[in-house]
């Protein structure tokens, strides 16, 4: 996956924690990126959001559809489903997110509300959620190739990315 | 207490096969082997008459003694001559099977029977780490995870990615939905600590096969334990026996067989040549392997290890006795049972059946 030639510009909204150092390694080896929307610039970028910053990144994503062309919503504690009200309008909001969006739960993440994902998958128009095996709410802790490879993928491939493209040929 | 009748679909002439796994196709004629399978089909509906409450299903491959390589296949054609007893899946294999494809397969099986299904995850017997070329190291790994995914793959409404250590599956959906919701009755069969812990912690039952009444209870005293730690109990038909039985009318009878069955020295059908046994154990067990030393013991080719001995051997006092210290000592609500030993033909089986149902199952059902 490594390769010299930036792939684009990614912004990476970081949680209260901190939980995103893995991920930023990971991703920098093929994508230019920024900690900050300002650092960003003008050009489109892509956006990741870990935790919190995830759901600051959706936030930024309704209020700003011009400049985010793929959201990756890393561990999101946005949509709280058995909350009621508190989050219900911004569920109503997310068929409003314009760009492809990846949501990234830990199968393990019990501060997660188990039919969060379904809500986030079914709204958004363009959207994949994925469950990360083996990890909690800090799956860049618990599995970081495998976080990093599947937002990689996911910037670069967007909702293709379900077409494998592996080789399964042992013996050409 | 319940009783399982295990559809072992054992292919006839089963006593006529090498003691080495695999067996080799060429001791398969097709029409003996249709025959094996109605007879086998016939045992089912009869064991449901008798009284039986469960049918179970194994998935053994490459030998006829349990001759269910593919058993969705076999449950599912059981499935429509038995109508009201469980169908338990004790199978899938999770080391072997895409884990998709088995949810695939458990719930259709659970929409064909209107929601009659049991599904038990198992590692397998070494000599299935053979078959679909998985390395014996991975096989727990395998299992652990192909558990989470059945469940998910369950229960998940929307269509998902799942990103694994063992699988990767950017799209699942499955189809059907279970009937039985959030997903159909499950168990884990194992002995293995980490396994007995995941089914404590999901809130799965527990199945045990062949193995002494104290060491069956070691390990359902640390399923209590442990159910107790995450706050519920099972119910008496989450914890399940398999156990091999010959049943006669006396106590003499059975010994009779079962002494012409040791000076036969035969157990076709499972075992495996040394080199091979001790090199998956090997494996299993993460120990680097020095194979000069292996092939230096082994190199006449010796067979080691073969089918688990009988659990069950007696007259109807002393089989039922022998099954109630399950259920006394570990909790056992369901004895799943498995009479076709390979020296049996098919009326015996029946005889066995007819017998069971009417001098111990009913005392069973008491307990």
């Amino acid at each position: 996956m490594a390769t010299t030639a930036s792939a684009g510009m990614v912004v990476i909204l970081d949680g209260a924690a901190g939980q995103s150092r893995a991920l930023r390694d990971g991703l920098s080896e093929r994508w230019q990126v920024a900690e900050s929307i300002v650092a960003a610039g003008s050009e489109r970028y892509g956006l990741v959001g870990v935790s919190d910053g995830a759901n600051a990144a959706l936030q930024h994503a309704l209020a700003n559809p011009e400049a985010v062309d793929v959201l990756a919503l890393v561990s999101p504690t946005a949509i709280r489903p058995a909350d009621g009200d508190a989050t219900a309008e911004l569920e109503a909001r997310l068929s409003d997110v314009q760009c492809p969006t990846l949501v990234v739960f830990g199968q393990e993440d019990h501060s997660v509300q188990p039919q969060a994902a379904g809500i986030y998958r079914a709204r958004i128009p363009n959207c994949n959620i994925a469950f990360v095996y083996a990890a909690g709410h800090d799956i860049a802790a618990d599995r970081p190739q495998a976080l990093v490879n599947l937002v990689s993928d996911y910037l670069e491939r967007r909702e293709t990315f379900i077409v494998q493209n592996r080789t399964s040929v042992i013996s050409p | 207490m319940k009783a399982s009748y295990l559809g072992a679909m054992g292919y006839a002439r089963r006593r006529d096969f090498p003691r080495a796994w695999p067996t080799p196709p060429s001791y398969n004629d097709p029409a003996t082997s249709v025959q094996s399978y109605q007879d086998g089909i016939e045992e089912c509906e009869f064991a449901e008459e008798m009284g039986f409450e469960w049918v179970s299903f194994s998935e053994h491959h490459y030998s006829g003694r349990i001759a269910t390589g593919a058993p969705a296949v076999m449950a599912a054609a059981v499935a429509e001559r038995c109508k009201t007893v469980k169908i338990a899946m004790l199978g899938p294999l999770m080391p072997l099977n895409n884990p998709v494809r088995a949810a695939e397969e458990l719930t259709l099986l659970d929409n064909l029977t209107n929601g009659r299904l049991v599904m038990g995850f198992l590692r397998g017997t070494p000599n299935e780490d053979q078959v679909y070329g998985v390395n014996p190291a991975e096989g727990r790994g395998r299992m652990l995870e192909g558990m989470d995914l059945i469940l998910k793959a369950m229960t998940e409404p929307e269509p998902f990615s799942w990103e694994g250590q063992y699988y990767q599956y950017r799209t699942v959906a499955v189809w059907p939905r279970p009937v039985q919701q959030p997903f159909p009755a499950a168990l884990v069969a194992t002995r293995s600590d980490d396994a007995v812990r995941y089914a404590a912690e999901h809130q799965l039952g527990l199945g045990v096969s062949f193995i002494p009444v104290d060491e069956t209870g070691r390990i359902t005293d640390k399923y209590h334990a442990w159910c107790a730690e995450n706050g519920w109990q099972p119910r008496p038909d989450q914890l399940v026996f398999r156990g091999s039985i010959y049943l006669a009318e006396t106590d003499a009878q059975a010994q009779e067989w079962f002494d012409r069955q040791i000076d036969q020295g035969r157990a076709p059908g499972m075992a495996l040549r040394s080199s091979v046994s001790q090199v998956i154990q090997a494996t299993r067990a993460g120990q680097d392997v020095d194979y000069r030393n292996v092939f230096a013991g082994s190199a006449s080719g010796d067979i080691v290890g073969g089918a688990p001995g009988l659990t069950f051997v007696g007259g109807p006092d002393k089989v039922f006795n022998e099954i109630k210290a399950y259920h006394d000592r570990c909790g056992m609500g369901v004895i799943d049972l498995f009479f076709q030993q390979p020296s049996l033909t098919h009326a015996d089986v029946m005889q066995e059946i007819d017998l069971f149902g009417r001098e111990v199952l009913p005392r069973l059902k008491e307990l």
